[in-house]
């Protein structure tokens, strides 16, 4: 069941309709049940995994709050091996048999392992580190370990963010379960504007330029550099405005029941900074490998060397967690390359004069939109080639602009399409860059701001209506 | 505050209702006037008046069409269009109050015939006049009011083509440049450079009878205005046209229109099907092959207008039967 889908709003009118009027102690159970429904529309029988991965949890966190010593390590150690198993299992298996026994067939031996026929659980990466952050707090003893099985489930798959996040932490969201949410107009309309731009985000914006970037990235051999320079800038705003559309939906449909879920995104493509570009894209991952593997590494307090090795590490694990390829993990090195050298030029005091910060946006727009290549190509040579390409293969003539544009629909109505695409982008930029992520923040600026905010509601709802793709497709972050 | 929500969702749905309503009956106002059936209509009256799918579009250079016929011409053509929606569209472009064509061009793609009706192109709902709108509405329920269909026909008339009213100043403008009374006007469409993989995905190997039954229709419409009725197929790349399915395909075009007593020229009779640079891809002709056909094609629209000259026999490859033209 897809956010962007007429089921999910029939699931979501309904969930909501019971949530509120049932007794609050019973609400957390309708939310389970609910929960459940909605994960078992994708492959019924993973619930199984995920259930398997909560009771070890769940049973390893009390172990460890009781426990002490050494017995807390291992009771941790137990948890993290076992979650990190069924990841193992299920993502990572196949990468590693398919390097082992290419690295086999380098030395002429046959192939080691056999391929195993798995299909990836639908959020797998997400709710395991959701899972993780939890035993882990408990270990620190920042979170109690939580005595009901029921509200721990729903902590771990609580519908909104179950599939793609944000990744929450125990103590910004199981305390939620437990409180008494009555229905808010406010919060109601300020979660439906969410809703509204995320949908907007994704169906207007993402979903319209998808298919130029899937028909460019698909025949990349066969493609010139301007149509695949046109496809990586794309993609770039494509995997934004989706990834951040499902954000923006999730935290606006569990903000109208009440729950808040922590913020994924802050307008990432106005940092003036690698540094800054991680501070603002999807935040909920970067604090974790901040808070759980940075950190323990080390972080900051350490010499320059080990720093620079702790943020290689964190960066390839991170590229690792996006995917089972050799291409998210070169995206991973590329962005911890990027900013060890920023580290050091920091650290050699080299800093951009206030004059040139126009300059800072640009270089950082340029090498995050660089890395997207790695992300999105369907290989590393493929990768390499389409750098090849944009390198050597660009030309600005009115035969290679007409092709370039005729790809966004195959017929005359290329260019129209291709001009909505690029204002809807201007207008998703633009919104969030004056409300600092929040689009419709401007509307609460004016006099009469409930006019305002209603009308500028209105209008997005209307926008998503006559301009979304209204197909549903599956969001990009789905897959990992 | 409590009542800001209803009013919300009231407001939203009654301004959809609006926008839907007056998208609905106006969009065709903003249709471009030289192409398709806006374009059609604002021509009339029109000498030869060409009526087909992106084949049709493909397949003539309109303006050298007018040079050899000394007439003026028009292609109404939309992406996958079939004889169902010709029966839609037909009676409106001959029945308009300039007057009828002269003589009406069927495009004859076999492929047609195996067709189960739909609506490929939306640009063509987007065209259509509202009473237009609701026979191609309906037309597409009668061959099955699944779910499915019903949410198609929402999405199109809510949801396509609103970029061509948005962009309208540049859409109208684009059309302007590289349209030619329904035509490409300039645009280079390159040849293939082999044949490899070249073949057509026939989804059925028998003739629809709805489909065949919207042929006659379309014809017997056609001829109770007085109106010359031809049926011209384009050829295909030699491996689609050596095909099982299409010379079948061909031969029940061929009988169909034999019955109905009208001229049809089968492309692929004497043209070099086998030389890849008059292919853009497996069913479409380049702009080389496009201008060699189009020579071809004014041969035999001249000729089927020149008094005393009968029907030419037809001619379906690979069938034994007869020539009717060979090229110069």
């Amino acid at each position: 069941m897809l956010f962007n889908s007429l089921e999910f709003l029939v699931f979501f009118l309904v969930v909501t309709r019971l949530y509120f009027s049932l007794g609050w102690n019973r609400r957390w159970q309708m939310l389970l049940v609910a929960s459940c429904v909605f994960y078992m529309c994708f492959i019924p029988a993973y619930i199984l995994i995920l259930l398997v991965t909560i009771a070890i949890d769940y049973g390893m966190a009390l172990l460890i709050e009781q426990a002490a010593g050494g017995r807390r390590r291992a009771y941790l150690a137990v948890s993290i091996v076992a979650t990190c198993l069924v990841l193992f299992v299920f993502k990572y298996y196949n990468f590693f048999v398919l390097t082992g026994n290419g690295l086999a067939a380098a030395f002429g031996r046959g192939p080691l392992f056999g391929l195993a026929h798995i299909i990836l659980p639908l959020g797998l990466s997400f709710h395991t580190f959701q899972s993780l952050s939890y035993v882990i707090e408990v270990y620190r003893g920042k979170q109690k370990a939580e005595r009901n099985f029921g509200i721990y489930s729903l902590y771990v798959m609580y519908f909104p963010q179950l599939v793609a996040g944000p990744i929450e932490r125990p103590q910004n969201l199981l305390h939620q379960f437990y409180e008494d949410h009555r229905f808010d107009p406010e919060e109601a309309i300020a979660g439906l504007q969410m809703m509204a731009w995320g949908f907007f985000k994704k169906m207007v914006v993402a979903d319209r330029i998808a298919p130029y970037v899937n028909n460019v990235y698909g025949e990349w051999r066969t493609q010139p550099g301007l149509p695949l320079l046109l496809a990586t800038l794309f993609f770039a705003v494509e995997i934004y405005a989706d990834f951040s559309g499902y954000s923006s939906i999730a935290i606006g449909c569990s903000r109208i029941l009440g729950i808040r879920l922590m913020q994924n995104f802050n307008t990432p493509y106005f940092a003036r900074s690698i540094t800054e570009f991680w501070q603002r894209w999807h935040i909920s991952l970067s604090t974790w490998f901040r808070d759980y593997l940075y950190i323990p590494l080390g972080g900051n307090r350490v010499p320059p060397a080990r720093l620079y090795v702790n943020l290689m590490i964190t960066f390839l694990i991170s590229g690792l967690w996006h995917g089972a390829k050799w291409t998210f993990v070169i995206w991973g090195a590329y962005h911890g390359l990027l900013l060890v050298i920023e580290r050091m030029a920091k650290s050699a005091g080299i800093t951009l004069h206030r004059s040139l910060r126009p300059l800072g946006w640009l270089a950082t727009l340029a090498l995050v939109t660089a890395g997207w290549v790695f992300f999105r190509a369907e290989s590393v040579p493929a990768a390499l080639a389409i750098f090849h390409k944009l390198g050597t293969d660009i030309h600005f003539n009115l035969t290679e602009i007409e092709y370039a544009v005729y790809l966004m629909t195959g017929d005359n109505t290329a260019l129209p399409s291709m001009l909505t695409a690029l204002f809807f982008i201007a207008i998703m930029f633009f919104f969030e860059f004056v409300g600092k992520q929040d689009a419709f923040n401007w509307a609460t600026r004016f006099k009469g701001s409930r006019f305002w905010q209603m009308s500028s509601s209105l209008a997005a709802i209307e926008v998503v209506l006559f301009f979304g793709i209204l197909r549903p497709s599956a969001f990009i972050y789905f897959q990992f | 505050m409590t009542r800001s929500l209803p009013i919300l969702a009231g407001s939203a749905v009654l301004l959809a209702v609006l926008l839907v309503a007056a998208k609905f009956t106006c969009e065709h106002r903003f249709a471009p006037l030289n192409s398709g059936i806006q374009g059609g209509l604002a021509a009339s009256p029109v000498d030869v008046l060409f009526v087909g799918s992106s084949h049709t579009r493909q397949s003539y250079d309109v303006h050298a069409l007018e040079k050899s016929l000394h007439d003026s011409a028009f292609l109404v053509a939309y992406n996958g269009l079939d004889y169902q929606a010709m029966t839609v569209i037909v009676p409106a472009l001959i029945a308009n109050r300039k007057g009828p064509p002269k003589v009406l061009v069927i495009e004859g793609y076999c492929m047609s015939l195996v067709r189960t009706g739909g609506l490929e192109d939306s640009r063509m709902f987007f065209d259509a006049p509202p009473g237009m709108k609701v026979e191609l509405m309906r037309q597409y329920l009668a061959d099955g009011a699944t779910w499915q269909r019903y949410l198609d026909l929402f999405d199109l008339a809510v949801n396509r083509d609103n970029e061509l009213l948005l962009m309208h100043p540049a859409y109208s403008q684009l059309t302007a440049w590289l349209s030619y009374r329904g035509g490409y006007a300039g645009k280079y469409v390159p040849g293939l450079h082999d044949f490899d993989g070249i073949g057509l995905n026939i989804p059925l190997t028998s003739a629809s009878p709805e489909q065949e039954a919207a042929l006659v229709s379309v014809i017997k419409a056609a001829k109770q205005h007085n109106v010359r009725v031809l049926c011209i197929e384009s050829p295909m790349p030699g491996p689609a046209e050596r095909q099982d399915t299409v010379i079948r395909l061909k031969a029940r075009l061929a009988q169909i229109l034999r019955e109905q007593d009208v001229p049809y020229l089968d492309g692929a009779s004497g043209f070099p099907v086998d030389d890849p640079k008059l292919f853009a891809d497996s069913n479409h002709l380049s702009t080389e092959g496009r201008a060699l056909f189009t020579e071809v094609a004014a041969r035999f629209i001249s000729r089927m207008q020149q008094p005393g000259v009968g029907d030419p026999v037809v001619k379906v490859k690979n069938t034994g039967i007869s020539t009717a033209l060979a090229l110069p």
